[in-house]
């Protein structure tokens, strides 16, 4: 992980021969839980490279203090699982109004989007710094602090309830989105009632 | 009390179906090959064949240099496709498919 992360294009021969029967595995459990039972050997094959691909792509995002990699990258390879069920349910869905456009370009997956989004606003907004500095004391990991702003920002546009929602999107059950919800906001709210460093955050919804 | 495997139940376990890599070298060769050209790389094989040699032998690039006595600038150019197998220097041609 280390490797990739540094952006070493290497690395993903030494991942796909190493750690190629765990992406698949995650691979293979993520389709299931899509309802996707059994796959052809050759999309297997391409679906675990686009999952390598993806994970040299965004390493560069893991952060050695933050998730543990294997568990970082499982998410990163749900998602790439996700597109690929998720453009074959399009192409059934209205064939026809399609069948004469450019294919669209992949879209990248929502925690994905939502991450690098994040990460353009921590170098842009020192509050938003501010926030993913008092996540790292309150050792809430990227991916958890990602989940917590996608739920406020669900619950925002009125969605009655996010946490089926996300589960969905993140491919876990509405009861863990909800736990994760819940202990990373109790981990945050604790840091910067307690650090005077994050004092200012105390206003924010997402510690409210 | 659980018994800790040993070397022999480790290798066993790692000839298991389910421990191979459903994915073949050659295809991941493809793959960076095709995600190497759009850059505009004249030479993007050779580049992956690069790669796939020094990713198999998990060192950084200045340390495969050296083990391969080569230049570090030369494998650099060799990886960014920038070179085709025929300028490759000869330690490092040998090791690559032609």
């Amino acid at each position: 992980m280390a490797r990739l992360a540094t952006g070493d294009t290497a690395a993903i021969f030494a991942l796909a021969e190493h750690h190629g029967h765990r992406v698949a595995g995650v691979v293979r459990r993520q389709l299931r839980s899509c309802g996707v039972e059994g796959i052809h050997p050759e999309d297997l094959q391409s679906l675990v490279l686009d999952a390598c691909m993806e994970l040299h792509a965004v390493a560069g995002a893991w952060r050695p203090g933050g998730a543990l990699p294997w568990w970082w990258a499982e998410g990163r390879i749900r998602g790439v699982v996700n597109r690929f069920v998720g453009v074959h349910a399009d192409a059934l869905d209205d064939h026809g109004a399609h069948a004469e456009r450019e294919p669209d370009p992949a879209a990248p997956s929502a925690e994905h989007s939502l991450a690098a989004a994040f990460a353009r606003l921590v170098a842009e907004d020192p509050r938003v710094r501010l926030v993913a500095e008092a996540a790292r004391a309150a050792k809430v990991d990227d991916v958890a602090l990602v989940c917590l702003l996608d739920y406020q920002i669900q619950q925002g546009q009125g969605d009655p309830s996010p946490a089926h929602t996300l589960a969905e999107r993140y491919g876990t059950t509405p009861d863990a989105m909800r736990q994760r919800i819940c202990r990373g906001r109790r981990r945050l709210r604790q840091v910067v009632a307690t650090d005077p460093r994050f004092a200012a955050l105390s206003e924010l919804e997402l510690v409210a | 009390m659980t018994a800790v495997p040993d070397e022999a139940a480790l290798a066993a376990r790692r000839r298991h179906p389910c421990m191979r890599t459903p994915v073949g070298s050659a295809a991941v060769r493809r793959r960076v090959a095709g995600a190497i050209a759009p850059l505009g790389a004249p030479h993007p094989e050779v580049a992956a064949s690069v790669l796939a040699v020094r990713g198999a032998s998990g060192l950084t690039p200045d340390a495969f240099a050296r083990r391969a006595g080569v230049d570090p600038e030369v494998l650099c150019r060799a990886e960014a496709g920038e070179i085709s197998r025929d300028q490759l220097p000869g330690a490092l041609r040998r090791m690559v498919p032609a």
